[in-house]
């Protein structure tokens, strides 16, 4: 018997039970009536090839996508439909100059197919014009569209119909002072210069707005030349919505067309989208979709302690963490913080593979988990939880044991599915509730199979406003599971590292090989415990120059020369740690500050305006020295700080995004101006500290203070190819307890020893580094300051219970006891390279 | 296709997640080699005719892909237990073998019969060359022919919060060579809730499968041949 597709129509419309949970799972964030739209970018090129990408929303807006293809006479793409209907691919398309050629993309969903084209014209067979580096030096480009039907007054300084458009010299530093005030003026449209030579027709752009809600009407932009040592000439222009409402479109006059580097800036008059934001970087010649102009940050950190926020001085907030133990009973606490005006809540992703793709859009089957979260705050991510919410790509062998389970997945959707009776036209079972399909768990209990390890997830969250992404997605947090376990024994749960076994048949079948070459090594120069401080030396300062100062009595100060203050009030060294692991460091010192304001002088002129301005110089040198652990006030900051100079310098050039071609002059200006900053540090301790002579500069004894535990680093990335790849510096400390060891706290060893079976104990919470770009045959020098000691409290399996005891045991163990420190570098396409050195924990070492 | 019956389907398909299109259908278009496998060649567009009854909702064919590392944690099916032992092995066989796994697709397609439901899915694998679907065979048949599978997909059940146990039935409409599995599940009181056949074979350098799976009443007298022997395209 057979039917024909048209006698194919379900008699009952919710028989199966899913279909309810599908539409709680699709429908919700898809818009009803949705038309597929295709976008090229560019939508235009030189002749013979050229690749670019596929975006476009509406895609199978009522059903499930079955599969993409690109197609076209000399096109090749492949592209994938999101969650939410958008399209996203690439495509390469041949040519000759002058062509047209459409391209086709076709959606088979479960609803239909779906098709939409879109043409790609390669560029006529006319030598493109001349591109100057510099504009013109008098204002006479070709003016932007003039106004048409739009009454306005005379727009200032914009152009109008009959002049050409007056560069506009911004103020110094784009960010502090008031923004120019915009005239409304016309929406942007094509046209020639009235009574003169038709000028080229003005290239289109469009450009996506996150983070800032963009209003109807009223948008300008302002452009400038990017590199600061060009000239200052900047130009405003009108910009207007398209029809997605967070996209604006606009058209770039001709002379920046065929320039360099430019600088975009979106001017609103919106206090939660300032024009402070960092520009936007374009090439007047590239191409027509550019990359999104994003306001607001947003950060994701997890708890070193598990489901538990840190208190009290132990436990931290971290980007990257390492855990053991049972994976399917992990709860991982977790905080964001968006900058992005009207977040609301946010979507939260989960993958096994390092994320990189583009705001809310994973390929096909990367994603492991996704949830929300209905606040700016922390929320709890459950492992057990964790299962793809669109069907992955199936795998081959998923699918073929999956067979024997098919009745029960059946009985799961339709559990009442049982007694109905035969004949009814609507005797179905009701759609099953999402609760009552359970995923398979990642790991049932503690008899786990094979797994690999390290195993990597990597969660980000992304904002939204009323279940719409609003912001810019988060950092990466990586939650590494190695494996281990300090308390449940999985001694009989084969794991293998198939990181270092590749060989292993299971790993191979994978597609596990062996790992790229060794590019980074990395060597540890010299670690020292606690460093107490020297009596003689205790609260007293060293003059750093031969200074006279002349007054009433002339007096010289040698350098080397030590001035001290009275006996500070005695504290032990046990004190110390508490202080250190408890104490707020006050970041703001005036000394400090002073530092940071050299900082920014000498930065200010290299940094190309706008980019970031003072407080962001100051950040950066914030954010790079708590990544080195490096705190203003411990007695050896100019030291370290002067060790640490060419990571701060990688760092906040990299941070600060600063153009390739200017990165060099920026960090030697950071450099320097950390050098300036510190000698002003030290004339900045004379002013401030009363009892010391004003004029004098200081610097504070480094033995007249404790100093905490210390390591100096060095990684080298070895001669080879340049290569865009993410390397991470992990500092891991252990400690190997020695039964001489403060007797006093002897007491807790054996508990301590009786709650792990095997394992080593860490002396210091792991630290991590992501290491700016170094240069093939060059090496950073890295000097850290040790994180907090790893205190056995608050965790699964943790020794004490009470804070105090948990430091008197790790203090049992520092005392008399070794460490072994372990300085990993790797990377996503680098072979880790280690160094290890084991040294008394209270003692110095120095290569 | 009809819209609505295709959002079911594709509902289906997506509210399983973890579940997973069962089996691929494939229908040759002109099964005529007598072991009732089609050519190769013949795997193309399911050809709804040949299902018998109507009202099959047909899914579109789904390619499969190689695993990646990733998978080896989020794919893992049976579940770890002794009962389980010899599905887990099964499973860990076929790893092994996935770097010779070259394509493949699965395709499926229900019925809605009154109170009942019908699924039946077709898979079919190729590998580098026909030494794989010989292991592979034989790692299926030493799993599905040992004594504790019914216990494993009690067990299976359990983790999904359906309490049934599962007795081997006999599999209808099978080859020589064929491996199978015919179970039914029970409930509590002994009523039957559902029943399975899963059929496995070999083609050369291809691994087939079908798996018919029905809720609610059991299959009306040589129902289940003919749907079996039609997702084979096999005239049995």
């Amino acid at each position: 018997m057979s039917h024909g597709r048209a006698a194919r129509r379900s008699t009952v419309r919710g028989g199966l039970a899913v279909a309810g949970l599908a539409a709680l799972l699709y429908v919700l964030a898809r818009p009803l009536e949705a038309v597929p739209t295709l976008v090229l970018s560019p939508a235009g090129g030189p002749a013979p090839t050229v690749n670019g990408a596929l975006s476009g929303p509406g895609w199978c807006s009522t059903g499930l996508v079955r599969g993409v293809t690109v197609t076209g006479p000399g096109v090749t793409g492949s592209a994938s439909v999101a969650r939410g209907g958008e399209l996203a691919g690439s495509f390469a398309v041949t040519g000759s100059p002058g062509q047209l050629v459409t391209i086709t993309v076709t959606v088979s969903c479960s609803t239909g197919t779906e098709v939409a084209r879109a043409n790609f014209r390669f560029n006529d067979p006319t030598p493109p014009p001349t591109s100057p580096p510099t504009p013109p030096p008098s204002p006479t480009p070709t003016p932007p569209p003039s106004p048409t039907a739009t009454a306005s007054p005379t727009p200032t300084p914009v152009a109008t119909a009959s002049a050409a458009p007056t560069p506009v010299t911004p103020p110094p530093t784009a960010t502090s002072s008031p923004r120019p005030a915009i005239t409304p003026g016309p929406t942007s449209t094509a046209g020639p210069t009235p009574g003169g030579t038709p000028a080229p027709e003005p290239s289109r752009r469009r450009v996506r707005v996150v983070g800032c809600p963009l209003p109807a009407e009223g948008i300008r932009l302002r452009i400038s030349m990017a590199a600061s040592t060009q000239s200052d000439a900047s130009w405003e222009i009108a910009a207007a919505r398209g029809q997605d409402p967070q996209v604006l479109e606009f058209e770039l006059p001709p002379a920046l067309a065929t320039s360099g580097l430019l600088a975009l800036h979106l001017l609103l008059d919106d206090a939660r989208c300032p024009t402070s934001e960092r520009p936007l970087y374009i090439d007047g010649h590239g191409a027509t979709e550019l990359a999104p102009i994003v306001y607001g940050a947003t950060t994701l950190e997890a708890s070193t302690l598990g489901a538990v926020a840190p208190a009290g001085g132990f436990g931290a907030w971290v980007q990257q963490l390492e855990f053991g133990g049972a994976l399917a009973t992990r709860n991982q606490l977790l905080r964001w913080d968006t900058s992005a005006a009207g977040a609301d809540g946010a979507i939260w992703q989960v993958t096994l593979n390092p994320i990189d793709w583009p705001e809310g859009t994973p390929p096909p089957g990367d994603l492991l988990g996704f949830g929300t979260v209905s606040c700016v705050c922390s929320w709890t991510l459950p492992f057990e939880g964790f299962a793809p919410k669109t069907p992955p790509a199936p795998t081959w062998s998923a699918q073929l044991t999956e067979a024997a389970f098919t009745l029960v997945q059946m009985l799961q959707q339709a559990p009442s599915a049982v007694g109905a009776s035969a004949g009814t036209s609507t005797g179905v079972s009701p759609p099953a509730s999402v609760t009552s399909i359970q995923p398979v768990p990642l790991v049932a209990g503690d008899s786990s199979p094979v797994l690999p390890v390290p195993l990597d997830f990597y969660v980000r969250v992304v904002p939204t406003a009323g279940g719409v992404p609003a912001g810019p997605p988060s950092n990466v947090v990586r939650l590494r599971w190695t494996g281990d376990s300090g308390v449940i024994d999985l001694s009989s749960v084969p794991i293998v590292d198939c990181v270092v076994q590749f060989e292993d048949p299971y790993c191979k079948a994978l597609g596990y090989g062996p790992p790229p070459p060794k590019a980074y090594t990395v060597e540890i120069l010299e670690y020292h415990g606690w460093i107490e401080a020297v009596e003689e030396h205790a609260g007293c300062y060293l003059v750093t120059q031969d200074t006279t100062v002349k007054g009433l009595v002339t007096l010289e100060y040698k350098a080397g020369a030590q001035i001290c203050e009275p006996e500070p009030e005695e504290e032990s060294w046990l004190e110390a740690v508490v202080d250190f692991v408890t104490g707020a460091i006050d970041w703001a010192s005036t000394a400090y500050a002073d530092l940071k304001a050299e900082v920014v002088s000498f930065v200010a002129s290299a940094m190309p305006p706008g980019l970031c301005d003072e407080s962001c110089v100051g950040t950066l040198l914030d954010a790079g020295l708590v990544a080195l652990g490096i705190p203003p006030d411990i007695p050896n900051f100019d030291q370290l700080t002067d060790q640490g100079l060419d990571y701060l310098a990688e760092r906040a050039v990299s941070e600060a995004g600063v153009p390739a071609a200017l990165q060099d002059e920026v960090k030697k200006q950071f450099k320097a101006g950390v050098q300036a900053g510190l000698k002003e540090m030290e004339q900045a301790y004379a002013d401030k500290v009363p009892w010391l002579p004003a004029g004098v500069p200081v610097k504070p004894h480094p033995l007249g203070a404790r100093q905490p535990p210390y390591a100096l680093l060095r990684v080298t990335h070895l001669a080879g190819p340049t290569t865009s790849c993410l390397v991470n510096l992990d500092v891991r400390s252990s400690v190997i307890p020695s039964p001489a060891g403060d007797l006093e706290a002897a007491k807790y060893i054996p508990y301590y020893q009786g709650q792990y079976k095997g394992g080593t104990l860490p002396l210091y919470e792991p630290a991590h580094l992501v290491l700016p770009p170094i240069a093939p045959g060059q090496s950073l020098q890295i000097p850290l300051v040790l994180p907090q000691p790893w205190l056995s409290l608050g965790h699964a399996g943790a020794a004490y219970y009470s804070y105090d005891d948990a430091v008197e045991g790790w203090a049992a163990y520092y005392v008399g006891g070794s460490v072994r420190l372990r300085a990993d570098v790797g990377g996503t396409c680098s072979a880790p390279a280690s160094d290890i050195v084991v040294t008394p924990a209270s003692s110095s070492f120095a290569k | 296709m009809s819209p609505r019956s295709s959002l079911r389907w594709g509902a289906a398909l997506a509210g399983l997640v973890l579940v997973v299109a069962l089996a691929a259908f494939f229908v040759p278009r002109a099964p005529s080699t007598t072991d009732g496998v089609g050519p190769i060649e013949a795997r193309g567009l399911f050809e709804v005719g040949v299902l018998p009854g109507s009202g099959w909702d047909i899914g579109e064919p789904r390619e499969l892909r190689r695993l990646t590392p990733a998978d080896a944690a989020a794919s893992r099916v049976t579940h770890a237990s002794q009962e389980c032992a010899a599905m887990l092995d099964f499973e860990r066989a076929l790893v092994l073998l996935n770097q010779e796994f070259t394509r493949g697709e699965t395709r499926a397609a229900e019925q809605i019969d009154g109170g009942s439901t019908n699924r039946v899915s077709r898979l079919w694998l190729e590998y580098a060359d026909a030494a794989q679907p010989v292991a592979a065979l034989a790692a299926a048949r030493a799993a599905l022919e040992s004594t504790s599978v019914e216990d494993c997909l009690g067990q299976g059940a359990a983790d999904r919060g359906v309490p049934v146990r599962f007795e081997r039935i006999p599999v209808p409409a099978q080859a020589a060579d064929d491996v199978t599995l015919g179970v039914r599940a029970l409930d509590g009181s002994g009523a039957q809730r559902g029943m399975q056949y899963l059929v496995l074979w070999r083609d050369e350098r291809v691994l087939a499968a079908v798996a018919l799976a029905r809720t609610g009443s059991p299959f009306a007298p040589d129902e289940a041949a003919a749907i079996l022997r039609a997702a084979r395209g096999a005239a049995r």
